[in-house]
């Protein structure tokens, strides 16, 4: 544990800019009406609207958001970095901010599945998984959240992705510049890039969720700011921005 | 070799034209015309900047000649075609750009203010390189001109050059140029290589020209483990190994000291009487020519000033340049008998002490003499001699022949005059007194004259010559 | 005269010393960081992954291919630069320099553009050899090539245009054609700087990611290079990400500081 902590703070060093950041000010700032967020990159979109609609219901109050990998954001939480709230994409990363004490008792507020993002119009005519075996198709490295899904999800199928991706951007982006027929991709990425690619639902997804989970930190600088806007994500107002986005409710 | 023809198939005969720059300020025209028969060798001597290196680059093919050609044993090596105009023109372009990659006159390097090396020294470095691409490419330049044929007019005659790498010429350069990734052996073998031999029989050839400049124990040794006599022996094994049908020696011994040159002179001399062929030695120093060449050509901006062996170049100087490097009080007039009237007195033996009076580079850039006989703001001043001449002539004397006197001398010397003393500075055992006055010469006198006589700058004497003393020789 | 001079020569100016001091500093201490948190106990054990082991594998042959493909081209472009003469000679110099300066994921995108399946080059290839660059080694190989050859470019310019260029003109008296005069003088005589070129086109080459990532994708014992494994050990597993960094270091600085033993070893 103690090992692990050491570690930690050298990814601290290595991303002092980013906790200089939430450092100091807003630290301060927090207490007259800020809430910091930091939450996982594929939230982006969502959080950006659930958070104008937060602060319409709530005068003077400011939503900042730190939007990361989820495992960056777990590292710099543990090391300290002034956070208010963590929305993770995935469980183990908010277990591991879970362990180091920095928050307890989270709440899943929203599911993401995999679905198989093919070209616009489904050239090759993909219904379902099976339909990959002979095409050329990337997915997450397992290292990842959507990563350790496709690996779930693809299971014993004998199907193997010519790619393991860093993340679900890049993976996305080699279907849209064509190099791959296929790309095992969340559902909420497709619907974004819904301009050039198409969604195909498969039922072995379903064993393969990936859970959203949120937590007020227990070091948060703005207590009660935290604990509100937790609850607020869990409400149906941000449920219903989050199921435009293609999550699912838990 | 008596008949003409002879002259033209065998040996080199040559007449080097290279153009560089607009005429103007740095410009440079080496116009110079060189016969050298099968085993002798000529010494080009001259000044810094008179163009000695360039005419080597020349011969070797390191540089094109913008006119001219150079024949080698009957085979044309360069010969622009004289359909005038655009040939002529491009082919010299390339060159006009930049000087030859090594200083044009490599004796002294950078120091002389000429305006030929002034404009060698603005060129930058791309300049330079764009320069070696002309000479590169020449080869593909002349050889697609050589397949038109001049047609038109009827003296039209063909281009033709023949690449550094496929002419017969050994080349010793100035500093050596040893590949310092080589091994001694491995430098000389180099040529023998390139030349279509194979490995074991270059190597073989390597070993027997190093042992004989005398260093087979120094075949293993890197250019940067030899000293600099055996790194000049070397790079003349290197050179000669190729079997070369011209060798070319750039200021061969210039780099090295007073103790080491002396040897390397006396062996390069055994080496160059060895030699079958024809041989140019480049040097700025009279003794180097002196004791190597059968024959010097002394050339100054660009021409050839004289030409002749030892003897009579250092006997009958026709140049200051000459006059000073073989130490003779030097005058050109006009002979009636035995009297001969000379008006340009600057011509002053050698040594002369810096701050003289006497600097003549000015008048050096002009073949000498020609000012005319009027040229002394005193007046000219008629010399007596005892050889009866007629017409333009030289006077020589060396400056030993030279008395002074602290008064107007009694005795029967013809040539008397009043002279200043200049500077006085110490040569060998005696000292060398630099003459003002209506003629300016040198005199040597022992140091107890000198004491005798006073002598300092300012004091004013007498000097006379003998008539038997003074030679005299047609201009 | 030489006691002298020796003595002139050892003195270290203040005024380099301290900045020179700082800068090691900065350069030497987040190694020194690397170091004091590895966790040595691990290493045994990451030693003997094959995933691993198939990483460092891909990455020293990868590198080492891309190496010698840049020696191929890139001397040849170091010798038209520095002695070419022909106009647009410097917008030439700047655009091989390209690389230096673009992000290195761009790098992977443009390399897409080119050799990828809808590329410019790569949908010929396909259609006509059935022949697909991304996601192979080959890619990897293509995309340090691109990433890394600039270093190799400017180092062996350099180097030639600080060659004097009468030991051409010597090697030209002696007999030796152009070609020849490359091979067996300007080569030989710029060798110094080729071989720096080589270490920092290697070395660049070793650490490369953005490119490689993008153009070649991330496939274990295929295009998985040490840098990808490390960046995606880095998502889940600081500990490991640290251990492999460590592995590619040492293994780099063995191959270098070997490799220049036996340089500076040759008389």
């Amino acid at each position: 544990m103690r090992a692990r902590a050491t570690l930690a703070a050298t990814a601290a060093l290595a991303l002092a800019s980013l906790a200089a950041c939430g450092s100091g000010d807003e630290a301060e700032a927090g207490s007259d009406g800020t809430v910091t967020v930091f939450a996982a990159a594929s939230l982006t979109e969502a959080f950006t609207e659930i958070g104008d609609r937060f602060e319409a219901e709530h005068d003077g109050v400011t939503v900042e958001f730190n939007f990361a990998g989820s495992s960056d954001l777990a590292a710099q939480i543990t090391e300290g970095a002034p956070a208010d709230v963590f929305a993770s994409a995935d469980e183990s990363n908010m277990d591991k901010v879970v362990e180091a004490g920095a928050a307890a008792d989270p709440d899943t507020f929203a599911l993401n599945q995999l679905v198989i993002a093919v070209p616009e119009g489904n050239p090759d005519g993909v219904t379902g998984l099976a339909d990959l075996a002979g095409l050329d198709f990337a997915a997450c490295a397992e290292e990842v959240p959507c990563g350790s899904a496709a690996q779930t999800a693809l299971g014993d199928t004998g199907l193997t992705p010519v790619t393991y991706e860093a993340d679900v951007k890049s993976t996305l982006q080699k279907l849209t510049l064509g190099e791959v027929d296929a790309a095992l991709v969340y559902r909420t990425d497709a619907i974004a890039a819904e301009d050039e690619v198409d969604a195909v639902e498969f039922p072995e997804s379903a064993g393969a969720v990936n859970a959203y989970p949120i937590a007020a930190l227990t070091d948060a600088p703005s207590p009660d700011l935290a604990a509100e806007f937790a609850a607020y994500v869990l409400a149906d107002d941000a449920q219903a921005v989050l199921q435009a986005a293609g999550f699912q409710h838990p | 070799m008596s008949t003409p023809n002879g002259m033209a198939e065998r040996g080199l005969d040559a007449h080097l034209v290279v153009e560089r720059g607009a005429t103007g300020t740095g410009s440079f025209r080496l116009d110079l015309r060189l016969h050298v028969a099968p085993g002798e060798t000529v010494a080009l001597l001259g000044p810094n900047g008179a163009g000695k290196t360039t005419a080597l680059r020349a011969l070797a093919g390191l540089e094109a000649l913008s006119g001219g050609q150079i024949a080698l044993n009957g085979e044309i090596l360069d010969r622009p075609g004289t359909r005038v105009g655009r040939t002529r023109a491009a082919r010299s372009e390339s060159h006009i750009d930049g000087p030859p990659v090594n200083n044009p006159d490599t004796g002294v390097r950078q120091s002389s203010p000429d305006a030929f090396e002034q404009g060698a020294l603005k060129h930058d470095e791309a300049k330079r390189r764009s320069n070696r691409e002309g000479i590169g490419s020449s080869g593909i330049r002349g050889s697609s001109r050589e397949g038109a044929p001049g047609q038109g007019t009827g003296d039209a005659r063909s281009d033709r050059w023949v690449p550094p790498e496929a002419r017969r010429i050994g080349v010793v350069f100035q500093d050596y140029l040893l590949f310092p990734h080589l091994t001694a052996i491995d430098n000389v073998a180099f040529g023998p290589r390139r030349r279509g031999q194979g490995r074991a029989e270059s190597r073989a050839l390597a070993a027997e020209w190093l042992d004989r400049v005398g260093l087979a124990e120094f075949g293993k040794r890197r250019p940067k483990q030899l000293s600099g006599g055996q790194a000049q022996r070397v790079a003349l094994a290197r050179a000669l190994a190729t079997d070369p049908a011209l060798l070319l020696l750039d200021e061969p011994l210039a780099a090295l000291d007073a103790r080491t040159r002396l040897d390397t002179r006396a062996e390069l001399h055994r080496h160059l009487a060895g030699h079958s062929g024809p041989a140019i030695v480049v040097t700025h120093d009279p003794v180097d020519a002196l004791m190597l060449a059968d024959r010097l050509v002394v050339i100054e901006n660009g021409r050839a000033v004289q030409e002749g062996d030892a003897e009579s170049v250092t006997a009958r100087p026709r140049t200051d340049y000459i006059a000073r490097l073989v130490g003779l009080n030097l005058y050109r007039g006009k002979a009636e008998g035995h009297q001969i009237v000379v008006g340009s007195s600057t011509r002053t033996a050698s040594g002369s002490a810096t701050g003289s009076g006497s600097r003549s580079d000015a008048a050096s850039a002009e073949p000498v003499g020609e000012g005319g006989a009027a040229a002394s703001p005193e007046g000219p001043v008629v010399l007596v001699a005892s050889d009866p001449l007629e017409g333009p002539a030289f006077a020589a004397f060396p400056p030993s022949a030279v008395a002074l006197y602290p008064e107007r001398p009694d005795g029967s010397p013809r040539n008397t005059w009043r002279a200043t003393v200049s500077g006085v500075h110490r040569h060998g055992d005696n000292l060398r007194v630099q003459l003002d006055g209506p003629l300016k010469a040198a005199a040597d006198v022992t140091p107890a004259a000198a004491a005798h006589l006073r002598l300092e700058p300012g004091r004013e004497v007498w000097a006379t010559v003998k008539a038997s003393e003074i030679r005299t020789y047609p201009a | 005269m030489p006691a002298k001079r020796t003595l002139r020569r050892r003195r270290v100016p203040a005024a380099l010393l301290a900045p020179a001091a700082i800068g090691l500093a900065f350069l030497i201490l987040p190694l020194a960081g690397l170091l004091a948190r590895a966790p040595w106990a691990e290493l045994p054990a990451r030693l003997a992954e094959p995933e691993m082991l198939a990483a460092l594998r891909l990455s020293l042959l990868t590198a080492t291919a891309a190496t010698a493909l840049s020696l191929l081209f890139g001397v040849p472009i170091a010798w038209l630069l520095a002695r070419g003469d022909f106009p647009g000679r410097s917008v030439l110099r700047a655009l091989v320099t390209v690389p230096l300066v673009l992000p290195p994921v761009v790098g992977g995108v443009a390399l897409l553009l080119v050799f990828g399946r809808n590329g410019i080059i790569g949908s010929w290839l396909h259609e006509r050899f059935d022949i697909t660059i991304p996601f192979t080694t080959t890619a990897v190989v293509l995309a340090m090539t691109f990433m890394s050859m600039p270093f190799l470019v400017v180092s062996v310019e350099g180097a030639l245009r600080g060659a004097d260029l009468r030991f051409e003109e010597a090697a030209a008296t002696l007999g030796a054609g152009r070609w020849t005069v490359f091979t067996h003088v300007t080569l030989p005589m710029v060798a110094p700087g080729v071989l720096a070129g080589a270490v920092l086109c290697w070395a660049r080459a070793l650490g490369e990611f953005g490119a490689t990532i993008t153009f070649a994708g991330n496939f274990p014992g295929r295009t998985q290079t040490m840098p990808l494994a490390v960046y995606l050990a880095l998502q889940s597993d600081l500990e490991a990400a640290i251990v492999l960094s460590l592995i590619l270091l040492a293994v780099s600085v063995i191959v270098l500081a070997s490799l220049r033993d036996r340089w500076t070893a040759a008389p």
